[in-house]
């Protein structure tokens, strides 16, 4: 859209078309009129100019002709008496204008030609000349009447430009040709009394005279076909008749005898100049005028456009909220009303700006009981209220009004019921309304008993199937009128504060569902579990007597041994490895059976499905062959170790009832790039060479409670906990399966990078020897106790072994400077490891405690720290193992107590 | 917007007011831009120079109809050389001191070799419609041509006069008053024709004048044995040649060039004439539709027929204005004028080689019953 124009151009053109129109109007008007009568003038002087001209040449030629008739006559008369071309020689001697005089045969070959006296000698040239295709001649010659006249033609007999004229007769055809210049010298002669320029043409448009020679010479066309028609028709005046690009007004006569036309060319020079002294006095006054206009404008603008300006300059600092622009004197009466109205105007914008500012304050993104505080302060403020409630309805109460705020403080509120108070009134209605009178009409409200509050307005947000859900209401303690537009922002704090209060409601409401969901995923995991170790028992129990009869059976043979004197060591190291094999099925049992921890850590993955297979491989029948292959060693990847070993159980646990009759169980774990080749990726593949899943049952596989299994072999549970804990892991799993071929599911774990790499624990050798100092040893199983004694005397140590936990605290307690160290097994019936630990420390005994244990996870850090045990004995131990803890915590104690 | 108040502003506008001062104070002035034309508008070669002429005026008028060059219109400067060297270069001198973006002529080779120097020297373009002389061909300068060289027509000639008609024996009259054209071209009709076994026995050379008389020459050729005749002369100088030749019994084939087939050849030859031919560069009984309308707005314009020389010159005209479209001197115009590849000329394509020069199709023509008629050699 163009910009409008300013005041100032306005005013300027209003004036200029004020003070030029009259003036523009009248100046056109006389130059129109003034050429229309110059143009009259000329029209008539050349008109009878021509008039005169041609009269003149019908004259000349018509005197012409009578004397060619006259040579004719005298040929025929003479008829062959008399030499014909001396008889033309005379006629050509009396008519000073004819060059020649030729007399064609009937062929138009010439017989005959009358020269002028010094042209006479070249006769013999011409005679015999076949000049019957000369245009001239056809068209002198044409009907016999005489009369006519040719066009201008170069002739061969006067050798230049030339007209001609002639008659055919019993002898032939007489032609006359004639000079030009004759017709030029009598031109010349009217010509110089023509106001403007003479020109002549024949009846083809070419030049017969102009005042220019050459123009003449050089046979131009001076009038177009269309213009020889209209001279034809008879038309004498032609106000713009064209002529080589230029227009002008011509008169015109056509020459009916001879065809040709006498055209006047107006002199313009003079009623050019006439105009032209018109157009310079009306552009004389036109730039006065101008000039007038001009200064009018400008004074007009500097009065009225530039405090206008001004105007707009303020109402623009107003928008903008830039530096108020200060309104001086006005000029006149209808400005200084302007100016008066406008900052009246600017009063009340200023206003409005800062309750919006409030609003917008109190709009703002805020969550919480933040947001409820901010909008009852801004609405103290916008409302100058006394007092500000916040509350909603639960159960028939406004419970735990959420804010209110007397005189901006906050001060905090029991719930009362909805129903008798002056809320009550307020949920009725849908707009914000007043309440007025509490004090009388509801003078045992807390309104009216704590704040002392007479009015109260408010709006109270509906939900259609509950009724009224929330309110914000201000209080006076007198009477007050909020106007219609305050009360609008009221419904809008209203609303704002409702959606805040339904979104606390809803958070916390959330927050409870996702609570209750944590609980049941972590109890669903843990069933799972239990069922997978329920699953395990019966191979590892299998295993475990396996390896009980072998220990009974070494045992028996080094009995024999020593009772018949041989050396009974083999034995007894067969038994040894037959404990260690058995330690190390529980400690892969022990790993399963731990509780949910959130610790994941660098685990390679090939080493934990070796150990996993360890376990396994006695859970799942003989006739499955199990094959392991891992691309290469070390391929870690982070996870949780309980995780890792349940995920892997339930693949090959299912992987075994797929093959009742026997199959391979193929684990694989391998490296790969990711999809992007932005990161690697480790592969772990379980497949089977069962009976596959149609793919309907593979669809729903990870779907938790679907089975394919009877009742009472699977919980339907396993590859949906799998599938979770994949999922935790960052991993993805797939699952490919052929009905009577097998099923293969593939996870992918994204690369651990390298960090902390566990270091492999390498039993030391060497054990530090005890120097005699008295130890303290409790554990219920008596054996084992007995074992421990004379391990530690081995070893250097005196020790003293209790079952019985309290009988224990008794000797320490009374022996508390002998006893250098006390060693405690953690699960006991009637007192734990450590509750007996932390009955000495409350009995003022600070030697290290050694605990063993079967289970470490059992214990915490921080109880460790806690009872200032020093170390952490994992059953079953070696001799060696105990010498160094107990070592290792002696030496810990007499550092602590070097001075 | 509504319309009623756009207008009001409109009428309001102080701009127009001041339009309207400038047209009282001070008229309308037009540019132009100036193209010349020289050729013989008087004298016995007048009849090819002021159809030239025409022909130029036709395409400038039609030109300007479709709005001239560039928004302005053009302006033709005619001029007449006389047929003479001296007053071609006066002339050329003349309007290149007028600012002309180019010049169309000249006419006659004789004017154009006093008009070349000028033109050259100036780098104005000189666009001849009808030169012929060798002399100009083949060099890289100024001057262009829609016009064959004579060494081309001629030879053509020889080659027809020798091998179609088996004639052995030529006698030459050529108009020394044009001596660039008839002099080259009888130089290169002579050479072709002795390669072919032929032979000119009389070369007659005569300066075209007013008062000239062919009975001499006539009388020259009757004494000698002479198969054909030559003619290098204009059209009523071959006429009256022809019929002195008739006049006294001798009844000798005439050739001739371009420059003497006008109707004026017939118109004052008569039965002389019959029997006339020439090779030429127009075709007249074409029915090629571009030519067709240049015919029918030529007569329409002038009341007569096209002749070659008219043909020519209007083609010579519109190559320059096409020439001129892009350009903003005359130096540029020049230097288009070779870059413009294939032109639409009324009777076909043709184009300037670098020289500026250009090839033709010829046509035999030949007078017969009062009329020029194509006829195959």
């Amino acid at each position: 859209m163009k910009e409008p124009r300013g005041l100032l151009s306005t005013i300027l053109g209003r004036l200029l078309v004020a003070a030029l129109a009259p003036l523009l109007i009248v100046s056109v008007a006389s130059h129109v009129i003034s050429k229309s009568a110059i143009e009259q003038e000329a029209r008539a002087d050349s008109g009878r100019a021509i008039e005169m001209v041609a009269l003149r040449i019908e004259a000349h030629l018509s005197w012409q002709l009578k004397m060619v008739q006259q040579a004719k006559l005298q040929l025929l008369v003479s008829r062959g008496k008399i030499d014909p071309n001396a008889l033309l020689d005379a006629v050509v001697e009396d008519v000073a204008s004819f060059e020649s005089l030729v007399l064609h045969d009937r062929r138009g070959t010439v017989v005959a030609v009358g020269l002028p006296r010094e042209r006479r000698g070249e006769r013999g040239e011409f005679i015999g000349l076949d000049l019957s295709r000369q245009p001239n001649l056809a068209n002198a010659a044409g009907d016999g009447t005489a009369g006519r006249w040719s066009d201008v033609f170069p002739s061969v007999i006067a050798g230049h430009l030339a007209l001609s004229t002639g008659d055919r007769f019993d002898l032939g055809t007489l032609v006359a040709t004639w000079n030009l210049e004759h017709l030029l010298t009598r031109m010349s002669e009217v010509d110089a009394a023509f106001p403007g320029q003479l020109v002549v043409v024949d009846r083809r448009g070419t030049v017969l005279y102009h005042p220019d020679p050459i123009v003449m010479m050089q046979r131009q066309t001076w009038l177009s076909g269309r213009q020889l028609t209209l001279a034809r028709s008879g038309v004498q005046f032609v106000p713009d008749f064209e002529h080589e690009g230029r227009r002008m007004p011509v008169s015109l006569r056509y020459l009916a005898e001879t065809g040709w036309t006498v055209i006047g060319v107006h002199d313009t020079q003079a009623s050019a100049a006439a105009l032209r002294q018109i157009q310079v006095s009306l552009l004389g006054l036109v730039g006065f005028a101008t000039l007038v206009a001009i200064g009018l404008a400008l004074n007009l603008g500097r009065r009225v456009s530039r405090p206008l300006e001004k105007l707009a300059r303020a109402v623009q600092s107003l928008a903008l909220k830039g530096p108020r622009v200060e309104l001086s004197e006005q000029p006149n009466r209808e400005l200084a009303a302007l100016a008066t109205v406008f900052g009246q105007m600017e009063e009340a914008v200023r206003l409005r700006e800062e309750l919006l500012s409030r609003l917008a304050d109190a709009l703002s993104q805020e969550t919480g009981m933040g947001a409820l505080e901010r909008v009852s302060r801004a609405a103290s403020q916008m409302f100058s209220s006394d007092v500000v409630l916040i509350g909603s309805v639960v159960d028939g109460r406004i419970i735990e009004p959420r804010v209110v705020l007397v005189d901006g403080e906050r001060i905090d509120c029991e719930s009362f019921p909805l129903v008798g108070s002056a809320f009550e009134l307020l949920g009725t209605s849908d707009s914000c309304i007043e309440v007025a009178s509490l004090n009388i009409r509801f003078k045992d409200s807390i309104w009216v008993t704590r704040f002392g509050v007479q009015t109260l307005w408010g709006r109270a947000v509906r939900s259609e199937s509950l009724g009224p859900h929330s309110f914000l209401a201000v209080g006076y303690r007198g009477q007050a009128v909020l106007p219609i537009h305050a009360c609008e922002l009221l419904g809008l704090l209203a609303a704002r504060t409702s959606a805040e209060i339904y979104r606390l409601q809803a958070e916390a409401a959330r927050r409870l569902a996702e609570a209750k969901e944590n609980e049941t995923q972590v109890a669903l995991v843990q069933a799972q579990k239990l069922d997978a170790v329920g699953t395990l028992v019966g191979g590892v129990a299998h295993d475990f007597n396996n390896l009980l009869a072998a220990m009974l059976g070494f045992n028996e043979l080094a009995i024999e041994s020593c009772e018949s004197g041989d050396d009974p060591r083999d034995d007894l190291k067969e038994v040894r490895r037959t404990i260690e094999r058995a330690r190390d099925l529980v400690a892969q049992l022990l790993v399963f059976s731990r509780p949910n921890s959130e610790e994941t850590k660098r685990i390679d993955l090939c080493a934990s499905v070796t150990d996993a297979m360890r376990l396994l491989r006695s859970a799942i029948p003989s006739a499955i062959q199990i094959e392991t292959r891992f691309e290469r060693d070390n391929l870690y990847i982070g996870a949780n170790v309980t995780h890792l070993q349940q995920i892997l159980v339930n693949l090959c646990t299912n992987a075994g009832h797929a093959m009742p009759n026997g199959g391979t169980l193929r684990i694989s774990v391998g490296r790969q790039l990711s999809d992007d080749d932005s990161s690697a990726e480790i592969v772990l593949g379980v497949s089977d060479t069962g009976v596959g899943m149609p793919p309907e049952v593979v669809q729903k596989a990870f779907e938790p409670f679907f089975t394919t299994k009877p009742v009472g072999k699977g919980t339907g549970l396993g590859l949906s906990v799998v599938h979770g804990l994949v999922t935790a892991h960052q991993g993805k799993i797939g699952i490919e399966s052929k009905v009577g071929e097998g099923t293969k599911v593939t996870l992918v774990f994204p690369e651990a990078a390298d960090g902390l790499v566990a270091p492999s624990v390498t039993e030391e050798l060497t054990v530090e020897r005890g120097r005699g100092e008295q130890l303290v040893v409790v554990d219920d199983e008596l054996t084992l106790g007995v074992w421990l004694e004379r391990t530690l005397s081995r070893l250097g140590y005196r020790a003293t072994v209790f079952a019985d936990p309290s009988l224990a605290i008794a000797y320490v307690t009374g022996h508390a400077d002998a006893v250098a160290l006390v060693i405690t097994d953690l699960t006991m019936p009637k007192l734990n490891g450590l509750e007996l630990v932390l009955r000495l420390r409350q009995s003022g005994v600070t030697c290290p405690v050694v605990l063993a244990t079967g289970n470490a996870s059992r214990v915490s850090e921080e109880q460790l720290a806690g009872l200032s045990i020093g170390c952490l004995l994992h059953k079953p131990y070696s001799s060696a193992a105990i010498g160094r803890a107990v070592a290792s915590a002696l030496a810990a104690s007499r550092q602590s107590h070097a001075p | 917007m509504p319309r009623g108040s756009k207008r009001r502003r409109r009428c309001n506008s102080p701009i127009w007011l001041t339009l309207l001062l400038l047209w009282l104070g001070c008229g309308c002035s037009n540019a132009k831009v100036k193209v010349g034309f020289v050729g013989p508008l008087t004298g016995r070669s007048a009849d090819i120079g002021t159809a030239a002429r025409d022909g130029a005026i036709l395409a400038v008028e039609e030109r300007n109809r479709l709005g001239g060059l560039r928004g302005q219109s053009v302006e033709l400067l005619i001029n007449d050389d006389k047929n003479s060297p001296d007053e071609a270069a006066r002339i050329d001198t003349g309007l290149v001191g007028q600012g002309v973006l180019g010049i169309v002529g000249h006419v006659t080779s004789v004017a154009c070799l006093g008009g070349v120097p000028v033109t050259n020297k100036a780098k104005v373009p000189l666009v001849s419609p009808t030169v012929s002389t060798n002399e100009l061909s083949r060099k890289r300068d100024f001057f262009f041509r829609v016009y064959p060289a004579s060494a081309q027509t001629a030879s053509l000639l020889a080659q027809y006069v020798r091998e179609a008609r088996g004639y052995s024996r030529v006698a030459i009259v050529l108009d020394l008053g044009n001596r660039a054209h008839s002099e080259s071209a009888a130089d290169s009709f002579t050479a072709r024709l002795s390669t072919l076994g032929g032979r000119v026995v009389h070369r007659l050379p005569f300066v075209s004048a007013q008062e000239m008389r062919f009975s001499p020459i006539a009388e020259a050729i009757r004494a000698e044995e002479v198969d054909v005749v030559y003619v290098l002369a204009n059209a009523m100088d071959t006429a009256m040649l022809a019929q002195q030749l008739m006049k006294q019994g001798k009844s000798i084939p005439l050739v001739a060039s371009d420059w003497s087939m006008s109707n004026e050849v017939i118109q004052y030859g008569g039965r002389a004439v019959e029997g006339l031919a020439a090779l030429h560069t127009v075709q007249r009984e074409s029915k090629v539709a571009g030519y067709v309308a240049f015919q029918v707005a030529f007569v329409a314009r002038f009341g007569r027929e096209p002749t070659f020389a008219a043909v020519h010159s209007y083609d010579a005209t519109r190559l320059l204005l096409r020439a001129a479209e892009g350009a903003n001197s005359s130096f540029e115009v020049a230097r288009r004028l070779v870059q413009l590849g294939p032109f639409d000329a009324v009777q076909g394509r043709i184009e300037l080689d670098e020289y500026g020069d250009v090839e033709r199709k010829h046509w035999l023509v030949q007078v017969k019953d009062g009329g020029f008629h194509e006829v195959n050699p």
